[in-house]
């Protein structure tokens, strides 16, 4: 019974693990100059980032876990969602709604962000995600490239 | 036969060995007493504050550091990955493109593995001394899953690596400090438990410093980070693979054991008794009292460290504007200060507990409540350098309580045992506080902030000094008790080696309480092999509850059962039904749904008789009951409460046993009825079963007994003939003397 479980055990694991296509020295072929971590900014926001020999465009992230390697924005939107008939989904728009952008150079701007504090006395914290994706629509390897900032809040 | 050295008590046909021995076994008490003082020189306990150095103690015993430093390295590095896990959270869920709460909820599962896990591997190394190699095996599986965690690809890879991880790395829990506390003697292990103390907090300022290397210096990504991290894991093992397990209790139960034996002036070792099972060690750890407080006490802990770290890091944020970097650099600082605190405090822990363990108790008492103090007042801290130091001693001597309250809690167990105890402690620490702290702060934060829910530590940190303090008061009486137990044992394999033979059974000192209510107070009571002893009584006298303790359906706080010289004192109901003791409930014992037959069918196929033997027992039942035998596809509901008894008393014939109980075998039947049961306990007993007749009717009892106790307010007030108890009014009642005389035909 033990060998058994230990066999099961070390099966799932095996077949959750990979060695092709893996990174393990930092991707740093994007840098992520405005905001610098930590950095409190206000309205309209704007963010900027170096970036040498990427192909595709960029997928920026508020708040949230990117999609997946080698998987395209489908990916986010749930099956019973009405933007899964059309075929343009997701567009712009529903992806704007979950704080995604796409484009195609290094910088963004943002009018709003939600207010994720829960009482007065936090920081607005807020994290940002740029990942690859390559012409296909698709994500392209693991890389991430990540920064922290706060957004300046009045009090409710 | 009885062994040429014996000669029969003519009062009993208990054994009385030869002078020079000069005790019998009902006197085993006594010569306890005796040993206990050397058996608290060899637990370490020496009452002198003369503690030598650690290279004397050490030379002394020829022993090395070296078990401490590979256990050390073990615990440092064993929180590697779970704190890469925290770290590296948003570039793994990143690159994964796994959600947040998922992820969360991996790390939590991997906590609660940690914790649920240290029980089955103090099952693992209950009976044989393997902590050394489960330590080792388990540092190399931990190293090699940080490898595997860089090679993930799913969610569900991680969750099942993070299990293993946390199987693996649960062996800290329940088996390093039991091993590490039977690598040393007794003069040195509050120095090398804050030894080993000290390199968790090595481990909690490294972790992140090597993450950070590797991250930003190397530039590895954080696959890359978990590989590095188990290089240092296997290196850590690799180190610690020339560990060796010394055996259960070689400097303490083993030197208590010898102490005993000389003191008895035997040379035979000790063959073991029945040994409990994993749930019977569980159990009967949670009855020991100080172990009780002590757990207790770190479960307030768990309630206030667990939450304390999480809410810290909110505070330093919102309170002095930290950012993540900042933050990580302070809390690496904090285990430094834990770090001075124990090279400070071995010496002086060990001081402590040589002249009294219970002043060592007090003190993780005191330091509990003063840590919380400082942390409470650091809150309120106008300059940050004030703060930080403020916090970093209420941490430090919090530090410091593992250490403290470790030995004076493995002391008063036997080194068998402490592995569950480890254990235990993980449960009660992280699960069963940390979880209520969290829940609890998760309200007041709400209403009061950060800083009014660190404030609130302050009460379950006073809570838990208090309790500690109470653990105080019990200690010495608990590690009494284990060293009567020792001696007891040892003076049972004295006896047994020179061919006395020893009661059926022998109940020594029992206390018994429900709750907070106390209802047995050293309860000896002995019955021999073949005999047949009535316990008489007033009604709640405590004459079930002493059956209850004999078969196992209640365990007592005190004393020991043993049944033909083994202890059975903690071991289950069920594995004493195999050992030969069955309990006949008073009352109405039987399957109303059931008919006759399928009563006694039940009861041979539940006590694992072949159906060849139930049949048999079944006829021999009919035989002796007759009435029962034209009552046999009637439904046990509709018989009468005699045959109901009859039904019950037929136990004897199908399972055979050793020692019959029977509880109030004639509570509201005719006396004719009760006659005919009477005549079939006779036959029983004939038939080689002894026999325990808890009776409430004097006259009952005394008409089939030569042997009676007499019990009053739990207590046992009269040990003798059954005609000399006739002879004492001042216990008999006229309630109880009524028909006494006629009973036995005076």
């Amino acid at each position: 019974m033990r060998r058994l479980a230990l066999g099961l055990t070390v099966a799932i694991a095996l077949q959750a693990c990979a060695v092709d296509g893996l990174s393990f020295v930092t991707d740093d072929r994007v840098r992520i100059v405005q905001p610098t971590p930590n950095a409190t900014i206000e309205p309209p926001y704007e963010f900027r980032w170096t970036a040498e020999d990427v192909d595709g465009y960029f997928v920026v992230f508020f708040d949230r876990s990117p999609v997946r390697p080698n998987e395209t924005l489908l990916a986010m939107v749930p099956d019973t969602d009405p933007c899964r008939a059309r075929a343009d989904c997701p567009d712009t728009e529903w992806l704007a709604d979950r704080n995604v952008y796409v484009v195609r150079h290094p910088s963004l701007r943002v009018d709003q962000l939600p207010d994720l504090r829960e009482t007065d006395r936090e920081k607005d914290r807020h994290d940002l995600t740029i990942v690859l994706f390559d012409e296909s629509g698709r994500r392209v390897g693991e890389s991430v490239f990540t920064t922290e900032f706060i957004v300046e809040r009045e009090s409710r | 036969m009885m062994p040429p050295d014996a000669t029969l008590d003519p009062a009993r046909s208990t054994v009385t060995l030869e002078p020079d021995l000069g005790d019998s076994v009902d006197d085993i008490g006594a010569a306890a007493d005796r040993l206990r003082h050397a058996g608290r020189q060899a637990l370490g306990v020496t009452g002198s504050a003369d503690v030598g150095t650690l290279r004397d103690a050490l030379a002394a015993s020829d022993v090395s550091l070296y078990p401490a430093l590979a256990l050390g390295l073990l615990v440092a590095v064993d929180q590697l990955q779970s704190t890469a896990l925290t770290i590296l959270g948003p570039e793994i869920t990143g690159a994964l493109g796994i959600g947040r709460p998922a992820y969360a909820l991996v790390l939590v599962v991997k906590t609660m593995v940690v914790m649920v896990a240290a029980l089955p591997l103090a099952a693992v190394v209950q009976r044989t001394p393997r902590r050394a190699a489960v330590s080792i095996v388990t540092a190399f599986a931990w190293a090699i899953l940080t490898a595997m965690t860089g090679f993930v690809i799913s969610i569900w890879g991680l969750v099942v690596i993070a299990v293993a991880a946390g199987a693996a790395t649960a062996s800290v829990r329940s088996v390093h400090q039991p091993l590490l506390l039977d690598c040393y003697p007794t003069a040195a292990r509050v120095r090398m438990m804050s030894f080993y103390r000290g390199f968790d907090n090595v481990g909690d300022i490294a972790g992140p410093i090597v993450i950070g290397v590797c991250a930003a210096i190397i530039g590895l990504t954080w696959r890359g980070v978990f590989l590095g991290l188990a290089a240092v894991s296997l290196v850590a093992a690799i180190a610690a693979s020339r560990l060796r397990d010394p055996g259960f209790g070689r400097f303490d139960t083993d030197k208590v054991r010898e102490a005993a034996r000389q003191g008895i002036g035997t040379a035979t070792t000790h063959d073991g008794d029945v040994s409990l099972g994993f749930f019977e060690i569980t159990r009967r750890l949670l009855l020991i009292p100080t172990i009780r407080r002590v757990l207790a006490a770190w479960s307030v802990v768990g309630m206030l460290l667990a939450p304390f770290l999480t809410y810290l890091a909110f505070f330093l944020q919102e309170r002095w504007g930290m950012g993540p970097g900042a933050r990580a650099g302070f809390m690496a600082v904090m285990p430094v200060f834990g770090i001075i605190a124990l090279r400070l405090f071995g010496r002086r822990g060990e001081k402590l507990f040589a002249q009294d363990p219970a002043r060592l108790l007090r003190l993780g008492g005191t330091l509990l409540a003063v840590g919380v103090a400082s942390i409470a007042v650091a809150v309120y801290a106008p300059v940050f350098p004030v703060m930080a130091v403020l916090f970093g001693a209420g941490l430090a001597v919090m530090t410091i309580i593992t250490p403290a309250l470790a030995l004076p809690m493995y002391a008063i167990v036997p080194a068998r045992m402490r592995a569950h105890l480890g254990a235990l402690q993980g449960i009660f620490l992280a699960g069963v506080g940390g979880t209520a702290g969290l829940v609890l702060l998760g309200g007041i934060d709400r209403r009061f902030g950060t800083t009014g829910a660190i404030l609130s530590l302050a009460v379950p940190g006073i809570v838990g000094g208090l309790i500690l303090r109470t653990a105080a008061r019990t200690i010495n009486a608990d590690m009494d008790r284990m060293l009567d137990e020792i001696v007891e044992e040892e003076r049972i394999a004295a006896l047994t080696s020179r061919g006395a033979r020893l009661p059926l059974l022998a109940c020594r000192n029992i206390d018994f309480s429900y709750g907070q209510l106390q209802v047995l107070f050293g309860v000896d009571f002995t019955v021999d092999d073949g005999e047949i002893v009535a316990l008489l009584g007033t009604n709640g006298a405590g004459k079930s509850t002493l059956l209850r303790v004999v078969s196992g359906l209640g365990l007592p706080t005190r004393g020991t059962v043993r049944f033909r010289g083994a202890d059975i004192t903690y071991v289950d109901a069920e594995r004493r039904v195999s050992l030969g003791i069955s309990q006949i409930p008073g009352g109405r014992a039987v399957f109303g749904p059931l008919s006759v037959v399928d009563n006694l069918r039940v009861l041979g196929h539940t006590h694992g008789r072949d159906r060849r033997a139930v049949d048999a027992g079944i006829e021999a039942s009919f035989e002796a009951f007759p009435r029962l035998a034209e009552r046999r596809n009637q439904l046990a509901s509709t018989l009468s409460g005699g045959e109901q008894q009859m039904l019950g008393l037929s136990t004897a014939f199908i399972v055979r046993p050793r020692l019959l109980l029977i509880d109030e075998l004639s509570l509201g039947l005719a006396p004719k009825i009760v006659g005919e049961l009477l005549e079939m306990v006779r036959q029983i007993n004939q038939e080689g079963t002894a026999v325990v007749l808890v009776e409430q009717s004097v006259n009952v009892a005394l008409s089939v007994v030569e042997h009676a106790y007499f019990m009053e307010k739990g207590e046992i007030r009269f040990d003798g003939a059954a005609r000399e108890l006739l002879e004492r009014p001042d216990l008999l009642r006229s309630v109880f003397l009524e028909g006494a005389t006629k009973g036995l035909g005076g």
